[in-house]
């Protein structure tokens, strides 16, 4: 049988459905394996989405242990499909079934599986920044985890390349909670410092199990970084008042202690969300820096070790 | 750096485009037939084509060659009938086209509608364009649709950067001596292939209507280049393909680079191409190429190729521009139509050559605006000291080969040479003196100009014979003093 044809794979139940896709769980009828299957619909009008456009050739690109793998796509008559390497949950499912062992918060994670996660997703932030492409749409719904606590990047439908200078920037990026305050204020220039807000934004919310900012329009999105982060103004944040979103009617709010919000966490971890959730993009640290941040000493440990194993076996 | 690199925050009170609204300029009633369409139009250009030819060898050509004072006043008349034509920007129209968001689908015409009511269409179009236009100059940029609201380019200078290199991959493509793989497609089309007026005319329509921005432009051409280049045998030799190609590399430039992107069906709005045949089109190259449009940025041989050529080609264009505004204001018009000869034989030529070169000659081409779609239908006339090409790079051209026969050519050139070789001789004592003005045989007073289609020798060629042609060329006004004497 064609193994680029649809009916080799075996249709299970459905997994999600997006603006342009539904998923579902399938089954390789040779392998037997599990795979997803996202089926993207197509318009005659639109000819092929450029999300799906998108999706397909970065993800083609981006081959890596922390980013999902595409296999395939198969082209039908009126429907595209994508096969992706099968992940048992996404991060949202899994805060919201978890049972802290030491108590806590409800859907708040273990301080080791949180460490673990955050490794993985900068990890694959990293790779994607280091390929020139911003992921765009880093949330809890759109990171994949296995049953091996595996952390694997998905969706890359907002992806952009941005290796190529170009002034068209949408700022219609990023879901509304994990969206970066310069994006908030209409920035068009923004870079890969906007993922890196998002994994912030992650970050606390494995420790809390409650979104960080859970903002309901724009302006309140804003708002309720302000209470937190203190409002900007031009001595905080010089050239703020150039942007377009920029407002002299905002409440003044001070500066909050991170670890008033979030006791639980120890001060290495606390500093490397402080660098991740600067305001002025070009204050956060980058994804290899957080690497690099002393909060993951035994991820980079074990790394070393692995890398001195394979080059003594080379 | 460049203004695009940092939008401003106006970029943002834009609004974004909708792809699919608005009711239109009147492209609901682009016609999709294109075969008969096209067909219609070609003839219709190539008929216009063989006037302006006409005028302008009559107008420009013949003054410049022969100096003759017997001839002068018949030309002096000519001359000035030339100067008193109407303004350059008259003759083609549309400038400006409408632009996107274009139309609904429910009032397009059938396929085969009558060629009047086209007609009738396409001068409303202009029309439109044309207020259009006026409305845009009174309010600098009024965002109307299109993926940019503020451009960072000259759309006739983008427009002429994309006829240019389209038609260069394309007629590298069709010659069968070269695999455009091996070259470096950018610095070869700055030798100006000769395009069909319709086809920048369409170029210019689609830019207009959609807007993209420079990189994307720049990622499409790439990805042009990279599919004729690499996959030569998907590419079919006839002259439509180029336009289908065109279209779906900018399609797919702009859904994998633009964040607002337009579907399928505005496209087709715009470059009268079926929707079906576009959705085919753009599956069947997706697949070609493993749907590997993730290209490197900092590659050498990549996009950044086209990045820097467009670049160099602005700051060429507008060097020239000025050397040209210069020109005009202390230089009769004739002495740069007959470099432009010489100039022309290497434009048909589909073989690479240096870009070095093309700098200087360039001074006499002027690639802008108004001024080069105006020459786009004269240029014509150089065509028969054009010996025949065995691969002219389309049959297009081939049709333009009308003038006298080859043997006709040889005569009269066979005649030229011996008289000039003749007469060389009584020249080297004097070469300033007066006796130029009887170089020029009355007899052979016509618009052939023997050193420019005898030999094929580059403009830019150093040997004796053009170093002496160069040299009497470079004197036209010499003539005019003698004739003041004489008279």
């Amino acid at each position: 049988m064609d193994k680029r044809h649809p009916s080799s794979f075996q249709q299970l139940e459905k997994l999600g459905e997006g603006t342009y896709a539904t998923v579902f769980k399938g089954r390789n009828g040779q392998t037997g394996a599990f795979v997803a299957l996202k089926e993207i619909h197509l318009d005659s009008e639109e000819g092929t989405p450029s999300t799906a456009i998108r999706e397909i050739s970065l993800m083609k690109e981006l081959k890596h242990e922390n980013i999902v793998s595409l296999y395939d796509v198969i082209h039908t008559e009126n429907k595209l499909m994508l096969v992706f390497e099968y992940m048992d949950k996404d991060l949202k499912k899994y805060m919201d079934s978890y049972h802290n062992p030491n108590g806590g918060p409800r859907g708040a994670l273990d301080a080791p599986t949180i460490k673990s996660f955050m490794w993985q997703l900068m990890k694959g932030v990293a790779f994607c920044h280091d390929n020139r492409v911003l992921h765009r749409d880093l949330k809890p719904q759109n990171l994949l985890i296995n049953n091996q606590g595996q952390l694997k990047l998905a969706d890359f439908g907002l992806a952009r390349a941005f290796g190529i200078p170009v002034n068209t920037f949408s700022n219609e990026v990023v879901t509304l909670w994990y969206r970066a305050p310069d994006v908030l204020l209409g920035s068009r220039t923004y870079n890969t410092s906007i993922d890196i807000w998002s994994a912030g934004c992650i970050m606390a919310e494995m420790f809390t199990g409650r979104p960080l900012f859970p903002g309901t329009t724009n302006e309140d999105q804003l708002l309720k970084i302000f209470r937190l982060m203190g409002t900007p103004s031009e001595r905080s944040w010089p050239g703020i008042s150039q942007f377009p979103e920029y407002k002299t009617t905002w409440p003044v709010y001070a500066t909050q202690e991170l670890r008033n919000l979030l006791p639980s966490v120890d001060a290495a971890g606390l500093g490397l969300l402080g660098q991740m959730l600067q305001m002025r993009p070009e204050m956060r640290c980058s994804a290899q820096q957080a690497l690099q941040h002393p909060w993951f000493a035994e991820f980079q440990q074990r790394e070393a070790a692995r890398a001195g194993q394979q080059a003594a076996f080379r | 750096m460049p203004a695009f690199y940092s939008a401003g925050p106006l970029a943002n009170q834009l609004p974004i485009t909708p792809p699919d609204s608005g009711s239109g300029y009147g492209y609901s009633n682009m016609h999709y037939a294109q075969d008969p369409y096209a067909q219609q139009q070609h003839q219709a250009l190539t008929q216009s084509r063989h006037d302006a030819a006409y005028d302008y060898q009559q107008a420009y050509v013949q003054p410049s060659v022969s100096a003759a004072p017997s001839a002068y006043s018949y030309q002096q008349s000519n001359y000035q009938a030339a100067n008193s034509l109407p303004p350059i920007q008259s003759y083609y129209e549309p400038i400006g086209a409408p632009i996107l968001p274009p139309l609904r689908i429910s009032d397009r015409m059938p396929y085969a509608d009558d060629y009047q009511r086209r007609y009738q269409q396409e001068a409303q179009n202009a029309a439109v364009a044309r207020e259009q236009q006026q409305r845009q100059a009174a309010k600098e940029e009024k965002a109307t649709g299109g993926v940019s609201a503020k451009l960072d380019y000259d759309m006739e200078r983008m427009t002429d950067f994309v006829t240019d290199a389209t038609m260069t991959m394309y007629a590298l493509h069709v010659s069968p001596h070269v695999c455009v793989a091996d070259v470096d497609v950018t610095r070869s089309f700055h030798h100006r292939m000769q395009s069909p007026p319709s086809f920048r005319k369409w170029v210019l329509q689609v830019l207009s209507a959609t807007r993209l921005p420079s990189a994307t432009i720049m990622l499409s051409l790439h990805y042009l280049n990279d599919r004729v280049a690499h996959f030569p045998e998907t590419v079919s030799t006839s002259e439509n393909q180029i336009y289908r190609l065109l279209t779906v590399a900018l399609i797919l430039g702009s859904k994998f680079l633009d964040d607002n992107t337009f579907i399928n069906r505005s496209w087709s709005d715009v470059t009268a191409i079926n929707v079906q045949e576009l959705n085919k089109l753009e599956v069947k190259w997706l697949e070609l190429i493993n749907w590997q449009l993730h290209v490197d940025a900092d590659s050498p041989s990549g996009v950044q190729v086209w990045l820097h050529a467009w670049q160099k080609y602005q700051v060429t264009t507008e060097t020239v521009q000025q050397q040209q505004q210069q020109q005009q204001t202390r230089l009769p018009s004739l002495d740069t139509s007959v470099n432009r000869h010489s100039a022309h034989r290497e434009r048909y030529s589909p073989y690479p050559t240096p870009y070095t070169s093309a700098t200087s000659r360039s001074t006499y081409e002027a690639p802008v605006s108004a001024r080069s779609s105006q020459y786009a239908g004269m240029t014509y006339a150089t065509e028969p000291w054009v010996p025949a090409e065995p691969q002219a790079f389309d049959d297009f051209y081939k049709r333009q080969h009308r003038y006298p026969t080859l043997t006709e050519i040889d005569d009269v050139n066979r005649r030229v040479s011996e008289e000039r070789a003749r007469q060389q001789q009584s020249y080297y004592g004097y070469p300033q003196s007066a006796h130029q003005s009887y170089y020029q045989a009355p007899a052979y007073g016509s618009a052939w100009d023997q050193t420019a289609w005898k030999t094929a020798h580059r403009y830019d060629c150093s040997c004796q014979q053009c170093a002496y042609a160069g040299y009497y060329r470079s004197h036209p006004g010499s003539a005019y003093p003698a004739q003041t004497v004489m008279g």
